[in-house]
């Protein structure tokens, strides 16, 4: 990389990083500049990155356990003591937890897959890159909080967090021999997104998608993203602790392909990845991970200082360059590549895996400020204005529960098209949301009349009745007419 | 090439294997082939010019336009597939958050290079790279509504980005200030390499921008028909023209996005990711 030209004085060139990373003294301090090519991200960080917040582990507050009302951790329940603490004891939390993050009022089919692995794994992820973690008790004028409690209300605060992702999915779809047939029927029809295919879906974040996710997001900006380390039907959020690229060997450099007087050079690479583990219980404070006592050969156990805290796999995949790859002896450095052509491909993609849910990430996604009330997933009743306020210890006010009405709404047949009252229940809540009305539509609230019309019921606060009706309407759902 | 040598089965393992093994490596070959096609597929297409008069800056396009500020309304694509539960998927366009462009630097390149500007990237941007007969700017997209108050930030995220082109719409690099925690931010420079097109990456940033080879496949501006989005665009006065450029592109994170690109227009008119719909406000 050449500077000369710039009045910028070269005071450094960072150790064996030549090409890659360039310390610059200028008159108002100094900076780094990163570039962004397969050298420069290959040799950033000693190939070993990790973000400057490492997320901590937690637990996933499992459905089957009743989320943070679990009492199998301690009684009181986390939501108990934080009813005790702001709502004078009504158990205005616990019974909300109760009643939508446990298994009890799950239809009966779905009732195992809720007690296996249903949980608050997504939130817990946010938290754990978005908040510092809480490694003391706090004393407050509204009570003592746990390392625990603390824990407990910022993950059920990120229940509702927004997410921006790479990688489309289909959740409902059991994998099976499908993944590996582009032409059979489960493989054309279209995933979630309702734009890929599910063989698409499947395959989906590519290899090179994740190669540059983990090193820029990591390596470059210093910032955790999280996987679904399931990439079958199942969902386990992680957030990333860090990564760590295998040396290149003389045979992963495979041989060069040419058609028509172009040519691409294969290069095979191994990657290590780590995530927090949220299996540890709730009071647990972590104590840390450092990436850099990981090592370069293909095993993943986290031996330090407690195992239970991370974890991690190895994947294997090949990219295609647009010039050679060429490295230092030990393959540790890159010394020249062409650029990055095409998606790449997955090493269990061109060889059967035994175990293809737990391979490549399903998708990869970035928490987001509490912005517009998420997806109606949280409890409502753990508030962020008071959660935050905690390690400030200024809470003493108890919240008021602003007066609420009846509104019914009347829409014609066929307004919602064909969606399951779930589907219509999940949407309309997120619809409202995102115009900052706070409710929570269930299918109870919802009942189809013998004409066919669809009769709305909800309670809502006081004044809110006329902006309902609006931001349906304006959402392309129009009510015939309206009552409160 | 070592990946295609067929698996040869010991004659001892009989018939039956040799027919799995031969049944697997036809796939493993398949899929090694596909990938292969769609490199193959992607050099052309970045091997290719754009015909004469389809880019931007021949359709009346100028950085110039963008002295002053340029707002920008990005409906961020919100889902629930992260949920750990099997309850319904749903997927919607959440409230609109508008982004200001502003040009912080917008002078001929050579003048640029020549200035010494506080805690800048410039130089080492545009460094040797850059036409210096070119225009040279440095955009600064933030967002202005709704307002996330400062107790509100978490570490992590995105305040501002710094986006550094020339007036062919040549992204040279990107700025990123990240929130720290506890009031502190810092810089994330990122010198882009010339064959990448700039990228929002996962964020909702409004910066993706066609890469100068790709060639725009039809004349027609994508505004999605969800009525939300339409009511909004009304709202704030946002709205597309008969017909557009419109180009298709994989970006580095292998993102399909979609640009139209009215002529004229100093930035794009939309701009489609799978992670957000953006429409720039006509002033």
């Amino acid at each position: 990389m050449n500077f000369s030209r710039t009045p910028l004085v070269v005071t450094s060139l960072i150790s064996g990083l030549a090409a890659s990373s360039v310390s610059l003294a200028s008159p108002v301090g100094s900076f780094e500049i990163q570039k962004f090519d397969f050298t420069s991200l290959f040799n950033q960080h000693d190939r070993a990155a990790q973000p400057q917040q490492v997320p901590w582990a937690g637990s996933f507050y499992p459905f089957g356990q009743g989320g943070i009302a679990d009492e199998s951790e301690q009684k009181p329940s986390y939501s108990e003591k934080y009813d005790q603490a702001f709502y004078a004891g009504s158990k205005l939390a616990t019974d909300w937890e109760k009643l939508h993050h446990s298994c009890e009022h799950v239809d009966e089919e779905l009732k195992k897959g809720c007690k296996d692995w249903w949980g608050h794994c997504n939130a817990w992820s946010a938290a754990a890159i978005k908040e510092p973690e809480p490694r003391e008790s706090l004393q407050t004028p509204n009570g003592t909080f746990s390392v625990g409690d603390q824990k407990a209300y910022l993950t059920e605060l990120w229940m509702s967090s927004d997410a921006l992702f790479a990688g489309a999915t289909n959740k409902s779809l059991k994998t099976g021999d499908w993944i590996y047939d582009p032409k059979s029927q489960d493989s054309v029809a279209l995933s979630d997104d309702e734009e890929t295919t599910n063989h698409e879906a499947f395959w989906d974040v590519t290899p090179r998608a994740f190669f540059y996710i983990l090193t820029n997001y990591i390596g470059v900006m210093g910032t955790s993203v999280v996987i679904d380390r399931f990439t079958g039907d199942e969902v386990w959020n992680q957030p990333l602790a860090g990564y760590r690229i295998l040396p290149i060997r003389k045979e992963d450099r495979l041989e060069p392909v040419t058609r028509n007087g172009r040519t691409l050079y294969p290069v095979r690479l191994r990657m290590k990845i780590f995530w927090a583990h949220d299996g540890v219980r709730a009071s647990h404070v972590t104590q840390g991970f450092d990436i850099k006592k990981t090592t370069d050969d293909e095993s993943i156990r986290v031996t330090w200082p407690n195992y239970v805290e991370y974890e991690g796999r190895l994947l294997k995949f090949t990219l295609f360059f647009s010039a050679p790859v060429e490295t230092n002896e030990a393959g540790t450095q890159v010394v020249s590549a062409g650029r990055i052509v095409g998606q790449g491909i997955w090493n269990h993609q061109e060889s059967r895996s035994s175990r293809p849910d737990e391979t490549h990430p399903d998708f990869i996604w970035m928490p987001t400020v509490l912005l517009q009330g998420g997806m109606g997933e949280s409890n409502p009743y753990i508030r962020a204005d008071m959660v935050h306020q905690l390690p400030r210890n200024r809470i003493s006010q108890k919240p008021v529960e602003p007066a609420s009405v009846e509104l019914t709404l009347l829409f014609a047949a066929g307004t919602f098209q064909s969606k399951t009252p779930d589907e219509l229940a999940a949407l309309l809540t997120a619809v409202l949301r995102r115009e900052g009305i706070q409710v929570e539509v269930t299918i109870e609230n919802l009942k189809t009349l013998p004409d066919g019309k669809i009769q709305l019921t909800l309670k809502v606060t006081a004044g809110d009745q006329a902006r309902v009706n609006s931001i349906l309407a304006e959402s392309g759902y129009q009510a015939l007419s309206e009552s409160h | 090439m070592m990946i295609f040598k067929t698996i040869k089965s010991p004659a001892v393992a009989g018939l039956l294997t040799l027919a799995v093994s031969a049944c697997a490596t036809a796939k493993r070959h398949e899929a090694f082939d596909s990938a292969v096609t769609q490199a193959f597929n992607e050099l052309e297409f970045r091997g290719n010019r754009s015909p004469a008069g389809a880019l931007p800056i021949d359709r009346g396009s100028s950085l110039q336009k963008l002295r002053g500020r340029t707002e920008i309304l990005v409906f961020p694509k919100l889902s629930n597939q992260s949920a750990k539960s099997r309850g319904p998927r749903i997927r919607f366009f959440g409230s609109p958050i508008r982004f200001a462009v502003t040009a912080q630097r917008l002078v001929n390149c050579r003048k640029l290079l020549a200035q010494k500007i506080q805690d800048s990237s410039h130089q080492a941007y545009f460094g040797t790279e850059v036409d210096p007969s070119l225009d040279c700017a440095i955009l600064e997209i933030k967002q202005i509504a709704p307002e996330i108050k400062a107790g509100n930030r978490r570490n992590g995220d995105l305040l501002a980005a710094r986006l550094y082109l020339d007036s062919n719409y040549q992204s040279y690099g990107i700025d990123w200030e990240i929130y720290r925690g506890r009031g502190a931010s810092d810089i994330s420079r990122v010198k882009l390499d010339p064959s990448e097109p700039s990228s929002s990456g996962l964020s909702i940033f409004p910066i993706d921008l066609p890469h100068l080879n790709s060639a725009p496949q039809d004349a027609a501006v994508g505004i999605p028909k969800d009525p939300y989005v339409r009511s909004k665009m009304k709202r704030f006065g946002a709205s597309g023209c008969s017909s557009a450029p419109r180009y298709q592109y994989r970006d580095t994170y292998g993102s399909k996005n979609t640009v139209s690109w009215c002529d004229g227009a100093a930035w794009p008119t939309t701009i489609d990711t799978p992670r957000y719909f953006a429409i720039t406000v006509r002033k």
